[in-house]
Formats: structure tokens, sequence, C-alpha cells
């Protein structure tokens, strides 16, 4: 008998509420009513899960790395339930919790995917005693909050060394502060990374050594930001071989790419619908967390092939004739790689850039400067530019510094009117770019279900 | 007229969009229709100074102090001395002022000797400043404010008579306590503040190229550009700065 089946119900009537309210999508606040009055609901409930809970955490791609390990876990016939609204701070944990219980507070799936923010992963840790943790990758953002990259990176380890000695690590081999997090942990670690020169740069960022801290990095490969096949000069500490890993990678663009996946025991094709190099890193993590979760190969390839995107992740919109691409940037690693997609792709295109600066996206919005606009400026010819959010007049001035005629740039602070100008400009059977950051994200979605072009969020699986 | 810029390491100080700052002053001296090269300085190469009308030092991550410091102590510390004794420009931002400094302390142990360009003291702290600045700046006489965002914990402390940039109206500056801003020295500038703040406080690129043209004794005035969308930036982050304060 659950202790909490009150509290569940008063949460589960709050969620119903904020929905009906429409306020927000609920997707933390039942979950905050249950731990005021409830403090260790999570410590409670979390092994309601048979199956045991996985945790994702990293700057990016966790929620599509989330999603693609619950659509495997589900496909192998285990009822998974996940925080699909991507609320990922405690209160959005609980919440996932409730929404996956019936009225007597029984968990009505066997696992539990949840993507964590990097600085809750401590607590999360704690209280939901997972039997895996996935780590995407480690980049500069939101340094307002953490301070330092070194720091997200710190929070990180933190958290596993609150784990129990039989919970499973899964790291990216390509990123040395993220792989570095696997040493001296007393942990299984699994990891995972490219195989694939044909893909690779010559040039990129790098980080001093993990160990000796007297050299940069040298990269037989770069594949994006700090990603890559590394090594220091110095001290020869060097890039871990992965025991899950992608070679023969084709990218196509915005249909996605194809590449041989090879794991401890297989070597299968898979071609991914979702886009870019980040997508396939995403596909790995979520591989090496399914095969240490048990789930035949077989399933986890279906599962990826099928998999289409996390709302507002390279998401393609139809109004009308024209086509709307909404992508989401919180970071220059981020916005590179997003830009990157439409690289050998050179029609023209409308571009709108939406960039808000609360505490959620970062107060500090410097890091558009590494963004490589001067690139995409140079292979796309540009119809028209709306820049809008909080900091449009920055962007703005990003965008002129990078080669844009600054007569050809709307401001409009209003993110709704913003989106809706862009539309307007766009013709029949053309293209429009949208890059919102997070809270930005928000206000340009519910624009575009306001028209009636998109659903919400909360009704879709 | 030619414009020589020298870019200092780009590999190593390129936090947090730094190098935003090497792209105004290129474009800008396009815009005023100069010559303009850049040249990058690697790691392990010797700059000469009288080659340079300008010498970018960019923000660098706090592992990279103690590097830094070994390899100009090695390399160009001193040639970067000789410039700015000989009365060049030179601006350095974010984590790149203290290694230019004299002394660097961490906690209460002096950890380094840094080159001692810029007359001060840095010491570590816990304490971090993170958050909007706006100061009153004493550079150039006019009194403009100047925008940005600092994330520091290194406190800096001016030796006596050294100038600031200016005073602090929000954020901490320096040291939270002395209620200034960076450093002025000849004509080298250091400033915690991050990022491509010379795009938005466009008053000093249009200072430092003038002073730059009054060297090089160019008696042509100083071409009156298109600040449309620099002056839009510069008011926005100033309200915002300021409704941010108040939120506090």
């Amino acid at each position: 008998m659950n202790r909490d089946i009150p509290f569940i119900w008063l949460a589960k009537m709050g969620m119903r509420m904020s929905r009906l309210l429409g306020k927000g999508v609920g997707s933390s606040f039942p979950g905050m009513i249950i731990r005021r009055v409830s403090p260790r609901f999570l410590w409670f409930n979390a092994p309601s899960f048979s199956k045991g809970v996985a945790l994702v955490t990293g700057t990016n791609g966790k929620s599509t790395t989330t999603h693609m390990i619950a659509k495997s876990m589900a496909r192998s016939g285990k009822n998974c339930a996940y925080n699909k609204s991507g609320a990922n701070l405690i209160n959005g944990l609980a919440t996932t919790i409730i929404e996956n219980m019936d009225n007597f507070g029984h968990s009505k799936a066997q696992s539990l995917v949840l993507e964590v923010d990097e600085a809750t992963m401590p607590q999360a840790v704690e209280e939901t005693n997972p039997c895996m943790m996935v780590v995407t990758n480690i980049f500069p953002d939101q340094l307002d909050r953490y301070g330092e990259i070194t720091a997200t990176a710190g929070m990180i380890k933190d958290s596993f060394y609150k784990a129990s000695p039989n919970t499973k690590v899964v790291l990216n081999a390509d990123d040395p502060l993220s792989a570095s997090l696997g040493e001296e942990i007393g942990l299984d670690v699994i990891y995972y990374g490219l195989e694939a020169p044909e893909i690779g740069r010559k040039t990129g960022n790098s980080l001093y050594c993990m160990h000796c801290g007297k050299y940069l990095y040298q990269y037989k490969m770069h594949y994006y930001s700090f990603l890559g096949d590394y090594y220091c000069p110095y001290c020869d500490h060097k890039r871990l071989l992965p025991q899950v890993y992608a070679r023969q990678i084709k990218l196509k663009g915005i249909k996605g790419s194809s590449f041989e996946l090879v794991t401890p025991d297989h070597v299968t094709r898979i071609d991914l619908k979702v886009p870019g190099i980040y997508n396939i890193y995403n596909a790995l993590a979520a591989t090496a967390t399914c095969i240490a979760w048990g789930i035949p190969l077989k399933t986890i390839k279906q599962s990826l092939e099928a998999y289409a995107t996390v709302f507002g992740r390279m998401e393609e919109i139809k109004i009308q004739d024209k086509k709307l691409y909404l992508s989401l940037v919180k970071n220059t690693a981020g916005f590179n790689e997003a830009l990157r997609v439409w690289q050998d792709d050179n029609e023209p295109a409308h571009l709108c850039i939406a960039i808000h600066d609360t505490v959620a996206d970062g107060q500090d919005v410097s890091w558009l400067w590494d963004v490589d606009f001067e690139g995409f400026i140079e292979r796309h010819v540009l119809k028209s530019v709306v820049v809008t959010g909080h900091r449009a007049a920055d962007l703005a001035l990003r965008l002129k510094y990078a080669g844009v005629d600054y007569n050809m740039i709307n401001i409009e602070k209003d993110c709704k009117k913003a989106i809706n100008l862009s539309v307007s400009l766009c013709d029949h059977n053309e293209r429009l770019f949208v890059f919102p950051n997070y809270s930005a994200m928000f206000e340009v979605r519910s624009a575009l279900e306001k028209e009636g072009y998109v659903e919400p969020i909360w009704e879709k699986g | 007229m030619d414009v020589v810029i020298c870019n200092l390491y780009p590999e190593v100080l390129n936090n947090g969009g730094s190098q935003g700052n090497i792209y105004v002053i290129e474009k800008n001296c396009e815009w005023c229709g100069y010559n303009v090269a850049v040249e990058c300085i690697p790691l392990g190469k010797r700059l000469s100074p009288s080659r340079y009308d300008f010498i970018f030092v960019g923000d660098a991550a706090p592992e990279a102090q103690s590097i830094m410091i070994k390899e100009l102590k090695k390399y160009n510390g001193d040639a970067l001395i000789e410039a700015v004794e000989t009365g060049h420009e030179l601006l350095s931002c974010g984590g790149s002022v203290p290694f230019l400094g004299k002394m660097m302390v961490k906690g209460e142990q002096a950890i380094d000797l840094g080159i001692g360009l810029f007359p001060m003291q840095v010491k570590e702290q816990q304490e971090r400043f993170v958050g909007d600045v706006l100061i009153k700046e004493a550079l150039t006489g006019e009194e403009h404010w100047m925008v940005g965002f600092e994330n520091h914990n290194w406190h800096i402390f001016l030796e006596d008579n050294v100038k600031s940039l200016g005073k602090i109206h929000i954020g901490a500056g320096n040291n939270g306590r002395d209620g200034v801003e960076g450093v002025c020295y000849k004509k080298a500038i250091g400033t915690n503040l991050q990022g491509a703040f010379l795009a938005t406080n466009f008053w000093l690129v249009d200072f430092i190229l003038q002073r730059i043209q009054q060297k090089k004794e160019i008696t042509a005035s100083y071409p009156r550009l298109n600040r449309e969308l620099e002056a839009r930036a510069y008011k926005d982050a100033i309200e915002i700065a300021r409704h941010r304060i108040k939120k506090k």
C-alpha cells in the first residue's frame, strides 16, 4: 500500500488544474506539491519501477537520448515512463512519476528514464537510486549559473559517488571532459564514440589535458566542439577506445544519416531519420544504455530507425506550401551543429533567430559570438532575416558583423509577432529556418499553436 | 592607412565569445577604409612588438593561467611590455587580465608571478562575481557608459595611482569593494568584461581607432560610421542591466 496515495490524488488534481488553466503544461507543479507534503516521495516510489531507473544528463542531447532509450524500452515490450516535457529539475522528475501512477499509487510502467539537469544530478541519484547513468557531453553553457565548465563536470562526478556499486555509467569517449568522469569511480563504464575520419575536421576547439594540465589536447580528428580523437602531446593521455561506436557515416543533411553501428557482439547498419552528427552521438548513447539494460540490438535498431524528432529539435512544420524548420539552440556547440545540418544545402532560405536571456537560458549572451554565422551566411542566400527575444538587438549586431546587410535585419522583440512576421515574409514553396533558445522556444511554439500550425506539446507522444 | 593587429594565442585565449572583439576591430577598420591585417600568434612563436598597431589578448580559462605565465616568460612577455611601454595599443579581457598583472595569490599563497604588464595584484577567492556590469568610464574624458557581463573569482587590486577603466554603477568590478572596474596603463586596457563587449560599446572602438590614427600621425578626420544597430544594442543592454539589478 503506497503511503503517498492521498498526496498523489492531490498532485494529480493539481496537474489537471494547471493544464485546464493553461498555466504552463503542469510539468513541474504537481511534483512541487507532492515533494512539499511528502519530501521522500522520489526515494519511496522510484523502486516501484521493477526494471530500474536510468538518468540522462549532459549539456546537449539529453532530451533526444532520453526519448530514444524510452522508445527502445517500450518496443521491447516493457512499459517505460519518461519526462516527455523535458522538465528536468527535481520537481519535474517527481511529476513524471505521478503521471505514470494509477490512483492506487502503483506505477503503470516497469522502467523509468529521466533527463536530469546537470546541477540536479547529485540529488536525483540520491533519491532515485538509478541502475544506469548517461552523460551525453559537457560544453560551455549557462556559465553564469555554474561558474566554469569544470564545475559542471564536478557536479556530475559527485553524483557518481552517490550511486550504488552495481550502477553502470555510459560516457562519451570523444569528449575529454565527460570521458574523464569515468576514472576512479569504481563503477562499470561503457564508452561510445565515432570512428569516422570521413566526416572529421582538421580544426576545432581544444581543452587542457585532464591528466597533466600542461598542454592543449591535439586532435587526430575533430568532430565538433571538443569532440574528437584527442591525445596529449606531453603525457600521452589519450581518448579511450569506445565499446559502442559508429563508422562509415554518411550525412544526408536534413534527411538524416546512415552509419554502421558496432557493438561488442554485432555490427549493423542504421538509417537515422533525425539529422546531424549530434544525433548519431545521441543514438550511440541510447544504444550503449539499452544494450546494458538487456534490450536486443534488433529492437534498438528498429526503434532508432523509426525515431522522429522531439518537439523543437529540427522539427519540420508545414504551413500551407511553406516549410518551417524549428531547431532549439542553447549554446555555441548546439547552434553550430544545427547550422551544419544545412551545410551541403545552398537553396535560399528565410531566417528567424529568437534569443532570450532569462536565468533558464543563461543571462550572458556572449556565446553568440562563437557561433559560425559567417560560414552559414556565405553558403545561403537569405531572403529575409528577423531577430527577436530580449536580446534581439545583440543578435542584429552579431549578424551585421557576420556580413548580413543591416538594412535587411528586422528587429521585433516580441517572439510571437516575430514568428508571424517571418512566416508572412515567406513566399510559396519557400523555407524558413527558426532558431530559438530555451525560453524563446516556448513562445515561438505557442504562437505556432495559436495559428494551428502545430499541436500543443503535452499532447505529443 | 595600414593597420596591423596582433591576436595573441587565439587557440587558448578564446573563451566565451571574446574573439568577437577581433571581428569588431577588423570590420571597423574596413568600414573606415583602412587596410587591415590580423596576425595570429600561436603558442611558441615570438612576436615583434614594433610591428603591431593593436594587440588583442582574449579571455582565458582558469586552468590556462599558470600555463600562460610560463609561455609568456619564455617567449612574449617582454615583447608585450616593450610594446606597451613604447605606446602601443593593447586590449586584454576576462581571464587574460590576471596573468598580465604582477602577483597572483591563491588563498594566502603566492602561486605565480604574473608578467607585470599591469601594475596590480590578483587574488583568487571563493567569492565569484557573476552578473551585469555598468560603469561610467574615465578613459576618454566623455564619461560614456560601458556595459557588459562579468563572471570571475579573480579579485584585482590596483597599485596606488593606477587608473581604472571607470567607476562601477552595477556589478562588482575589480574586487567588489573598491568601486572600480578594469585597469588602464599607458595605452593598455584590461577589463573583466566577457565576450565581444566592443560590439556594444562602440565608443571604445572609435576611441581605440582614433588613437591608432593619431599615433600614425594621420590628419584625415575619423569617418562617420552608421551606428544605428550598435546604438540600439547599447541602449537595450544598459536597460536590461538596470532592470535586472532592480529585480535583485
